[in-house]
């Protein structure tokens, strides 16, 4: 599988396959549906955001929605952390999305066939059936989704707030997926309109992926004052547009969660109230993602941690939150048992409590012959397979994983597509765990020129508090390039061949990074978790016994000779890090570093049909962002033209033309 | 006697030698060689016949040497090992032994990079102690490098050269020790400026009883300006000229007179060392300064007291 | 190793110029460890050839093969389909390779592309020194380790000459004076006495003063 860039570079798409011990970078493998963020990132960092949004399209149904709201455990695996702050992987999804957008491209969904004849009934319109839609649709298996919402997209819709994840934006993204021919039935509550076995009757597999749909219950004295208002239906009401009746100005929301946080922020914006959250676990060991935690107290959210809810106060109308001190949240195993002193107990006036402490699902549809629950009322479920007791039922998402971030929950719906796909007889199968890449050892990480990470803009706190309107602006296309040029390209540096090797040690010695290695025998190789793909052990390996996963020699020779007969005459070799072209009319490559270019490349644009080539190099006081790099293309140009005034051709015919480092990647 | 040489002849008997540098041309004039000659005479005991010096192709020693004989004034041949193998060298010492040349001097040669033909071959079969070995071997045993018998033994009176200033310092000693072990007679040093490294260098060479086993003539020369003096300490390796010196040579009115006084003030230095048996004179180019050098140090050959 | 660097391209292509079809033959053992004559640099040269040829006017090709050792007839032997049709074999071997490639191919030209210099050792990257003389008389036990013959611009046997100064060469300040590193060696196990043995003459006819040498190893023929 090759894809075509723009620039000519063409680059293999192909995943690792079993048996295939290429290490993936970190930020892939933390991802659950494994999307190759380093490919999509070099994408931005070119400025070319349909391809990096194309990138993002090839393992995740639902960019925009994910390049908002995604808990990015990419970004907590970025090994860049390790040398100042991880890559801002999420914005830079949405710098994708938004950039192929704002050029009217990307958003086109492919022509689907369902080639296969069958159909599937999914059951829940959130992020994993939705997911499994996606793909089953370009499986080629025709999917109809039962929503008893009015409109698609589940917790995405009812439970997450317009000013984190605008409904357009989810709109779209639903209507990519509409796009392939999904499609999806509102207003079809599975057990009130349809009957479930009707579906397993009609359908040729059924996909339950309802989530967890409802709030869980606060049972302690006081719950049924009418002021006591549950999480679920809340922000169903909110993000519905509708009016939230009995909300006053002194709110509690009991609950430290993401989903708390969501809540109190909304509270905040409808009463412009007193809003205080009230959570069993102490200041740093809230559930909710710390970005989350300061974004509400940005907003004049109070948080009241190590405390529990004893009882409502109020006699027919809530006054108050009575609440005790919690002194641990977990047992010694970790499970969740919080211990409390009974004795000291305070109360927190209040006219309203919203209780976001949890959701469970709903499962009542599910006749007694269908597929079996355990004692607890959960579905028995394979994780493996995604199949329940029943056979052709399968089932995906919280209802069976339990709360969890959304691309989780498209993760599990994508596995759920490929277990129905094989149930269904097409030829395919799980992918492969991939396996990350060591973390940069601190002899590498010194070596690393420190770069800023680009902050995401915000609206002003005072003035997101008036509406529901997006909160964060995003990275938008000069900061997103910035940002995007930070990663490290982890592993997608040098590889070796041992069959070629001479065994020289000329990469163990240009080296900057310490990455190859070799022992007495001369048998070797190249530390991937030390490599930084700055190439200079490729254009010295005098045997030809490394070659660069991003770019291959092969792949950048043709791209040379390509480039030079589209574009004719002069070929500019460029930088991904400099801030402006050296040669802007001539004909263009850009590459991680200009230290990748061989003597044999340079003489090859020549021999290829270059009128002039021009090599963008750094200044000799900056290294650029490779150590050496601009040492190793100032010696490969020298060389070329000693080469060419040895054949009497002009050595100026190619040329060093010095660029400035972006700014934003000259160090803190 | 070994070789019955004048310069042997004054050595043996105790006597101070002087002895000079003719240096052949790059022609095949011999009258360049009877002017220098002319010029010496009578102001030294003999006169050391340049081989090649400093890799420049002249006028071979041999030849040159027989026509300082003509002169009535004693040749000491210098041999290098650059230019020649052992099959060139023994037949070149048999042939100068048998025109009459009485002393020899074996040299390792400088490198001919230095000179007008740096891509030649360098030879360097022999070294310059294996050179002495082998010309001690030819003159005593009497046979050839490979053993065999010669019926006609070379009768020469054999030297070398040492030099005080090279590097590593403790071994130079040594090494001259060694080309007494191989069999020289007397030696000649580098040019001495370094009056007091020089008497430290004879010290060692006491104590190794170098001394007693063989002559030691005390390198010395005019120096003809300060720009010479400049580039002698800076460009001709192994030679050491302390500052003081070159700023006395361009403080000087008449540097020439002045280069002459420095030279005569050297040579009465060295004659007080213990060890130091004679002079060797080294005015390249500049023969005329030897009779004013000699004279001003009050220097009769020994071979005219 | 044995090192060997380009010659002047200009020498190469007096050569070149001659022949139509030309095959770059490089050789991925000594001269691609001294980084000269591997594979990059033979598809380099042959990069080079073409489009000097282009720029002169001159047809034909200028193909490009590699094989690990140009020292062995099986590796040679093994290019047989690519020297097909070429009027010149271009070799960026040692000198070995070449000649090999003649013995192999008597029908087909061959030329030099190198200048065989040394046997030598890295001392770092891109500077190579040499170490060894091939004198067939090994004699640095009594050196130090160290070689007098190869490293010794007059081939001393007998300890530095008059030009040793500040530890190097009367020839060149980049050139350590080895008989200083000799005696250094020797002086830090106490053993400086040692030089005041004379050694030598060294017999030459163990070099290739003796002729063309052949070596001989007893034991197994196929």
């Amino acid at each position: 599988m090759e894809r075509e860039l723009t620039n000519g570079i063409s680059r293999s798409t192909a995943r690792p396959v079993p048996g295939d011990a290429r290490l993936r970078p970190p930020c892939e493998v933390a991802c659950p549906i494994h999307t190759d963020a380093q490919r999509y990132i070099q994408m931005v960092a070119e400025g070319k955001n349909a391809e990096a949004l194309g990138v993002v399209r090839e393992t995740n149904p639902m960019p925009q929605v994910i390049g908002r709201i995604c808990a990015h455990p990419c970004e907590e695996a970025c090994r860049r952390g390790s040398v100042d702050e991880p890559i801002a992987i999420c914005n830079l999804k949405r710098v994708a999305s938004d950039g192929a957008k704002a050029a009217g491209l990307g958003y086109e969904p492919p022509a689907v066939e369902f080639t296969t004849g069958k159909k599937v009934a999914i059951i829940g319109s959130g992020p994993s059936g939705l997911a499994a839609a996606h793909d089953l649709a370009l499986m080629g298996v025709q999917p109809v989704i039962f929503e008893k919402q009015p409109e698609a997209g589940g917790f995405l819709r009812t439970g997450i707030l317009n000013y984190r994840l605008p409904k357009d934006i989810l709109d779209e993204d639903i209507d990519y997926i509409r796009g392939l021919g999904v499609e999806i039935r509102t207003g079809a509550g599975v057990g009130e309109d349809i009957k479930f076995d009707d579906l397993v009757a009609e359908y040729d597999a059924v996909l339950i992926a309802v989530g967890l749909s409802e709030s869980r219950p606060l049972p302690i004295p006081g719950a049924d004052l009418p002021q006591v208002l549950l999480a679920v239906p809340f922000l169903e009401n909110v993000n519905a547009g509708r009016e939230t009746e009995g909300l006053g100005k002194e709110i509690i929301v009991i609950g430290g969660g993401n989903v708390a946080i969501d809540v109190a922020r909304s509270a905040k914006r409808i009463t412009g109230g007193k809003v205080t959250m009230v959570c069993l676990e102490a200041d740093n060991e809230m559930p909710a993602h710390d970005w989350e935690i300061a974004d509400a107290r940005a907003e004049g959210i109070e948080m009241v941690c190590s405390q529990g809810p004893n009882a409502f106060v109020g006699e027919g109308k809530l006054e108050g939150l009575q609440i005790k001190k919690c002194e641990s949240v977990f047992d010694e195993h970790g499970r969740f048992a919080p211990t409390f002193c009974e004795t000291e107990l305070s109360v927190i006036p209040g006219d309203t409590v919203i209780v976001t402490i949890g959701q469970m699902s709903n499962l009542s549809f599910l006749p007694d012959t269908g597929p079996a629950l355990n004692q607890r009322g959960i579905l028995i479920f394979d994780r493996e397979q995604c199949t329940t007791s029943q056979r052709g039922i399968f089932a995906s998402g919280e209802v069976v994983t339990g709360p969890g971030a959304a691309v989780n929950a498209l993760a599990s719906g994508k596995r759920a597509a490929i277990a129905v796909a094989r149930y269904l007889g097409v030829d395919v199968s799980f992918s492969h765990e991939p396996v990350a890449i060591a973390e940069v050892p601190a002899d590498v990480s010194e070596k690393i020129k420190p770069a800023a990470r680009r902050q995401m803009p915000v609206r002003d706190s005072d003035e997101r508090l008036k509406d529901f309107e997006e909160v964060e602006t995003g990275l938008g296309e000069v900061d997103g390039r910035c940002e995007a040029s930070r990663c490290l390209l982890c592993g997608s540096g040098a590889r070796y061949s041992e069959l070629k090797c001479v065994a020289c040690l000329t990469c163990v010695r240009v080296c900057p990074y310490g990455a190859p290695w070799a022992d007495k025998d001369g048998l070797g190789g190249i530390d991937a978790g030390k490599c930084q793909a700055c190439g200079i052990c490729f254009t010295q390996c005098p045997a030809k016994a490394i070659d660069l996963t991003v770019v291959s020699e092969d792949d950048l020779m043709a791209s040379i000779a390509r480039t030079v007969t589209a574009f004719g005459g002069e070929l500019e070799l460029g930088c991904w890090y400099s801030q402006s072209r050296v040669a802007p009319d001539a004909g263009f490559i850009s590459l991680p570093c200009t230290s990748r270019l061989s003597v044999r490349m340079l003489l090859h644009a020549l021999e290829s049909g270059a009128s002039k080539v021009f090599v963008a190099v750094c200044s000799e006081d900056d290294d650029g962002h490779f150590v050496h790099g601009h040492r190793q293309t100032r010696a490969a140009v020298a060389e070329s033209q000693k080469a060419l005034a040895e054949i009497g051709l002009d050595p100026e015919l190619i040329e060093l033309r010095l660029v400035a480092v972006k700014k934003c990647m000259a160090g803190k | 006697m070994r070789s019955g040489s004048t310069l042997e002849t004054v050595l043996e008997a105790g006597k101070f030698a002087v002895t000079a540098e003719l240096g052949p041309p790059k022609s095949a004039d011999p009258q360049v060689i009877i002017d220098k000659a002319n010029i010496l005479k009578g102001h030294v005991d003999a006169v050391n016949i340049t081989d090649n010096q400093t890799a420049i192709a002249r006028m071979s020693s041999m030849a040159a040497a027989k026509l300082v004989i003509e002169q009535g004034l004693e040749p000491i041949m210098q041999m290098t090992c650059r230019d020649r193998n052992r099959l060139a060298m023994q037949a070149d010492i048999l042939g100068a032994a048998a025109l009459g040349v009485k002393n020899l001097l074996c040299l390792t040669g400088d490198h001919q990079s230095f000179g007008n033909h740096p891509q030649s071959l360098g030879v360097f079969d022999l070294d310059s102690v294996t050179l002495v070995r082998m010309v001690r071997d030819m003159r005593d045993g009497p046979r050839f490098q490979c053993g065999e018998e010669i019926a006609f033994a070379p009768r020469l009176f054999i030297g070398a050269a040492a030099n005080p200033y090279a590097d590593p310092f403790p071994f130079r000693a040594i090494r001259l020790a060694k080309k007494v072990d191989a069999g020289i007679d007397f030696c000649q040093t580098q040019i001495i400026y370094n009056v007091e490294k020089f008497e430290e260098f004879m010290r060692q060479c006491r104590e190794l009883g170098v001394t007693e086993r063989c002559k030691i003539l005390a390198g010395v020369a005019p120096l003809k300006s300060a720009g010479t003096a400049r580039y002698m300490k800076n460009r001709v390796a192994g030679m050491d000229v302390p500052d003081e010196l070159v700023e006395r040579m361009s403080a000087a009115a008449d540097p020439q007179d002045e280069g002459i006084d420095v030279c005569v003030e050297i040579i009465k230095r060295v004659k007080e060392i213990d060890g130091v048996a004679g002079v060797h004179i080294m005015a390249v180019e500049w023969e005329s300064a030897v009779p004013e050098i000699t004279k001003r140090a009050g220097l009769i050959p020994g071979s005219a007291s | 190793m044995i090192t060997a660097e380009r010659k002047p391209f200009d020498q190469i292509k007096t050569v070149t110029d001659q022949f139509e079809n030309i095959l770059v033959v490089g050789c991925n053992t000594c001269v691609a460890v001294c980084l000269t004559g591997g594979e990059k640099e033979a598809e380099i040269l042959a990069t080079q050839l073409r489009l000097q040829r282009q720029k002169d006017g001159i047809g034909g090709t200028v193909e490009t093969v590699t094989v690990l050792r140009q020292c062995e007839n099986e590796y040679v032997d093994a290019v047989a389909a690519q020297v097909a049709g070429k009027d010149l074999i271009l070799s960026t071997a040692c000198s070995i390779g070449p000649q090999l490639f003649a013995d192999r191919f008597p029908q087909v030209r061959v030329a030099p592309a190198m200048n065989t210099n040394m046997l030598g050792v890295v001392k770092e990257h891109h500077v190579w020194t040499e170490y060894c003389a091939a004198c067939g008389d090994c004699v640095i036990f009594n050196t130090g380790g160290i070689c007098p013959i190869a490293r010794c611009a007059k081939q001393l046997t007998n300890g530095p000459c008059g030009g040793s100064q500040d530890g190097h060469c009367e020839i060149s300040k980049d050139i350590p004076c080895v008989w200083q590193l000799i005696y250094l060696k020797l002086a830090s196990f106490g053993l400086e006495g040692n030089l005041s043995r004379i050694s030598g003459p060294k017999d030459w006819s163990k070099a290739n003063s003796g002729g063309p040498r052949t070596m001989k190893k007893e034991g197994f023929k196929p």
